[in-house]
């Protein structure tokens, strides 16, 4: 039958035989790509036999698809980490069936190794390392070699004038791999491990650590030790060199193909020096490890590895991973962490929490949104509602129990991530339990956490809620109803009929001028100050128009934000200087005192329609009037978004005239292009930006450039501008309290100054990459030698992050 | 962004706190009755970037908001007119027909009883009733 065809349609069968080769091609590279990136998942068969079949097919299959499978195998070392040893021994049968692949291999990985230094692709070339570190064990490299590369890397750390960051990087990685090919180096070269372990001894005694302090998450070390990484990684390692390196966490499916293996010729390592320093290198800025568990905090069942354990470590550091790897699909992300390998061995439920803890509380901010770890929480109790909620209970009691030493962002995060998880479980919790913390001191940090947690969930609920989901007893820490207090209902108030007169003429749709009007008639209190500083400004009229506007608003945001809009010109007139812009803060303020979240909203709507200052928040923060209100959650919200609005303003103009630049250049260089052609229609441009005809309306101009260039410089000093008030304000505040408690002979140690300690420090690293711009203006102008000690070590710390 | 399965309770303050978690809010638009203009359990979401946007999605959409499981979709964008409801008593069309009762959303479904047979086709022979 098919021959009969065969002979019936002989010209089209060759075409569609060739084109069925091409296709058939790509269905064999596309199936070797599923097996190679399957291996390792669950399977009917085990492990070694499927990666015996797999090396077996892939060794065919390298006659025509060799590029193709080194490519894959390499994309499998570098994107999945936590298979390294299953990919490894695949190489490893590889290469003893077929040498020069192997050596192929290495040499690719070895190139992606390098690459990965060079564009400060940290973690990629971490996982290359070790890579390269187990294919050791598996007999496609040899020992010494490696051994070779460490020791090339250890001596980066030895070099003078490059950042410390930069040695630690190379230390890290180098301690990061022993647990793979540690026990392998010191069967076959004991001494050349105790020289490298020696070499590494030596920089960590010599490298400073002034900035373990500000990466702590609290102050205490008690009841666990807030460790610098570095330390903490070398006590794991010290611990696993006195178990003779016996490293068990790690699965080695090559051990089961030892008798293969290591008949297999080796490669050597080509000679690899770390790419030297550049100072647009960007590496990694140092940790704290985070504990809050102890083996004794878990209930019967697997023991929670010690601290210096290196399956600890390892551990650790892959529910990181999975987290880095998920942390786009919080479902997955749950369902991941829930499900490693060995989760029969370990308190799991413990481990993740405390991970993920761990990156809510990093110091100097976590790398995700703070939402993400509390969506992924959530995401946990739904997936073990039998244990997660209460591991979740437990942590939480740990951590209010040692809030006292904790720092103040973190405090922070911790009032923010509970009030949302209780805002998804109807705010059940055993309230009871913290009743003793309302004989405290009300600034003491544990009264404060409550009364902070309640303002949060009244903002995720309502007044009335709260009520009913605390004791009375808690009454005392109960936010205030959220309401204006709003003077000029006293008729007697003087001003009180204007306002009154305001308001109805704004409830007949008055246009702004005839508000100006309107206000024309009130007296001005400073009237016979001097007007020396040419700042005019009436605070009367300020103050009747704020509040009365503000008041009108007050059914919902959108109605305050519409009144703001509607009447943005009578801002506009009446509060032109800063000191006026803080009257209608003031104003504001005396209104919404009550409401904590209208205020922030406010604040932010006010700077985005540029009716005050950013000086002009941070000034009337450190006022006098807002003493009281200082050392409360909501005013440094207000000034977070305050100085992320100009940081974002400064980026965005920065960024607008890099492009601006780039098209301006890329324009020049095709008129030079065209200009020496006939004719002139870019015809030798390949695209962007034709010269001449067309997108004229987009080609910037020089002039425009050089517009924008003044704008960003224009930007940049009003945001030195803001941090210099800022730090000045915090040194006079501090530094006045210091040598008042002192002439007083009083502790300066209270709580109003731990929070502004805090409080100052929180400025530093939540916008360190802003800050860091103008270290050495605010060394020479600010953070002298002269200063306090104490208000200099924060300054300090901070700039030790990047050194 | 267009956010479902409100409480009618649900105030604008709870949804700019909830969502300013994943960015800066640009605006907030309550879905409202079309006749008694108070909330009907919707809402429009602006943020300023998708990423913010995005981020919504991914941590919010599909937990509590008024101890309430909310949805968040995107949208093609607010113009006037799409923050009242579409069914026929004022509120949202799924309020129309639901049949559950649910007290963050009024109660029972505006049409509780489900319709005859003969009612939903005026004119079939089957049923009967003249």
């Amino acid at each position: 039958m098919s021959r009969r065809k065969h002979d019936e349609d002989d010209g089209y069968d060759r075409i569609y035989r060739k084109r069925r080769k091409v296709s058939e091609n790509q269905d064999i590279e596309d199936r070797l790509e599923s097996l190679i990136l399957r291996v390792g998942e669950k399977s009917t068969s085990s492990l070694e036999s499927n990666l015996e079949g797999l090396a077996s097919v892939l060794e065919a299959d390298l006659g025509s698809f060799r590029v193709k499978i080194l490519r894959i195998l390499a994309d499998c070392a570098t994107n999945m980490p936590e298979k390294c040893t299953i990919y490894t021994t695949l190489i490893g049968l590889l290469n003893a069936k077929n040498y020069s692949f192997g050596g192929e291999f290495v040499e690719y990985m070895v190139r992606n190794f390098k690459d990965a230094l060079k564009n400060c692709k940290w973690d990629a070339a971490r996982y290359a390392l070790r890579f390269l570190a187990d294919l050791v064990n598996c007999h496609v490299i040899a020992a010494g070699s490696l051994l070779q590369l460490l020791d090339n890397m250890v001596d980066a750390a030895k070099e003078d004038g490059v950042p410390q960051v930069r040695k630690d990087w190379y230390i890290y990685a180098v301690l990061s791999i022993l647990p793979w090919v540690g026990r392998e180096l010191y069967e076959k070269k004991e001494q050349s491990l105790d020289t490298l372990m020696s070499a590494i001894e030596v920089f960590l005694i010599k490298r400073h650590k002034n900035h373990h302090e500000a990466l702590k998450v609290w102050h205490s070390d008690v009841p666990h030790p807030q460790e610098e990484y570095l330390d903490c990684l070398w006590s794991q390692i010290r611990k696993l060199r006195q178990d003779n390196w016996a490293e068990k966490h790690i699965p080695r499916p090559y051990l089961a193909f030892d008798s293969i293996l290591c008949e297999a010729l080796q490669h050597n390592l080509p000679a690899l020096l770390p790419p030297p320093h550049h100072d647009s290198y960007h590496y990694p800025m140092p940790w704290v490890v985070f504990r809050m568990f102890d083996y004794t905090d878990c209930p019967e069942g697997p023991i929670l590895p010690g601290a210096h354990s290196i399956e600890r470590f390892l551990i650790e550091e892959h529910l990181h991973q999975i987290i880095e790897s998920h942390h786009l699909e919080r479902k997955d992300a749950a369902a991941q962490l829930l499900d490693v390998p060995y989760k029969q061995k370990i308190p799991l439920d413990y481990m993740i929490v405390e991970v993920i803890f761990a990156e809510l509380f990093h110091m100097p901010s976590p790398r995700y949104l703070e939402v993400c770890y509390g969506s992924i929480f959530i995401e946990l109790c739904k997936l073990h509602p039998s244990r997660m909620p209460q591991v979740l209970a437990q942590a939480t009691e740990l951590l209010f129990s040692r809030i006292d030493s904790m720092n103040t962002a973190c405090f922070d995060r911790l009032v923010n991530w509970f009030s949302y998880h209780l805002s998804n479980f109807q705010f059940r919790w055993s309230w009871e339990d913290w009743e003793s913390c309302l004989q405290l001191d009300p600034e003491h940090p544990r009264p404060k956490f409550i009364k902070e947690v309640l303002l949060k969930a009244q903002r995720l609920a309502y007044h009335e809620r709260i009520h009913k989901i605390v004791p009375e007893t808690f009454e005392p820490l109960i936010p205030e109803k959220p309401e204006p207090t709003f003077k000029y209902s006293d008729d007697t108030a003087p001003g009180a009929n204007t306002a009154r007169a305001i308001a109805d003429a704004i409830r007949e749709r008055c246009t702004p001028e005839e508000v100006l009007t309107g206000l024309a008639e009130l007296p001005n209190p400073r009237a016979g100050v001097d007007e020396g500083d040419a700042s005019s400004y009436n605070p009367l009229k300020i103050d009747v128009f704020v509040q009365t506007l503000l008041q009108l608003g007050m059914k919902s945001f959108s109605h305050s934000f519409a009144a703001i809009s509607k009447f943005h010109y009578v801002f506009k007139v009446l509060a032109e200087s800063e000191e006026a812009q803080i009257c209608v803060l003031r104003s504001m303020f005396e209104l919404w005192h009550n409401h904590q979240q209208m205020m922030v909203v406010l604040v932010d709507k006010m700077l985005k329609t540029q009716i005050i200052e950013c000086s002009a928040v941070a000034n009337w923060i450190f006022s006098k009037d807002m003493n009281g209100e200082f050392t409360k959650m909501y005013l440094w919200e207000i000034l977070h978004l305050t100085i992320r609005k100009m940081s974002k303003h400064v980026q965005r103009l920065g960024s607008e005239l890099s492009d601006a630049r780039e098209r301006l250049r890329r324009d020049e260089s095709h008129s030079s292009e065209s200009d020496e052609e006939m004719g002139g229609e870019g015809a030798g441009g390949s695209g962007v930006g034709k010269s001449g005809s067309g997108d004229d309306k987009d080609k910037p101009s020089e002039d425009m450039v050089e517009r924008m260039e003044e704008r960003l410089e224009a930007a940049q000093a009003d945001q030195k501008n803001l941090f210099l008030i800022i730090f000045q304000r915090f040194i006079m505040i501090l530094s006045e309290h210091l040598v008042r408690c002192d002439t007083d002979n009083r502790d300066f140690d209270t709580f109003w100054y731990r929070w502004t300690i805090g409080r100052l420090q929180q400025v530093f690293l939540a916008h360190h990459e802003q800050v860091q711009k103008y270290s050495s203006t605010l060394e020479t102008l600010l953070f002298t030698h002269d200063l306090d000690p104490h208000i200099l070590k924060v300054f300090q710390q901070f700039v030790s992050l990047r050194a | 962004m267009y956010i479902g399965n409100l409480s009618f309770y649900t105030t604008e303050e709870q949804i700019y706190e909830l969502f300013s978690k994943c960015g800066d809010v640009k605006r907030v638009v309550m879905g409202l009755d079309k006749y008694k203009k108070t909330p009907c359990g919707f809402c429009f979401i602006e943020y300023y970037n998708r990423a913010d946007a995005e981020a919504c999605m991914r941590y919010i959409n599909g937990t509590r908001l008024d101890d309430r499981i909310i949805r968040s979709d995107w949208d093609a964008g607010f113009s006037e007119g799409r923050q009242y409801g579409r069914g026929k008593t004022g509120g949202q069309v799924r309020d129309e027909y639901r049949t559950d009762y649910d007290s963050g959303r009024g109660g029972f479904g505006k049409n509780a009883q489900p319709k005859s047979a003969v009612q939903m086709f005026p004119g079939s022979t089957t049923g009967g009733i003249p």
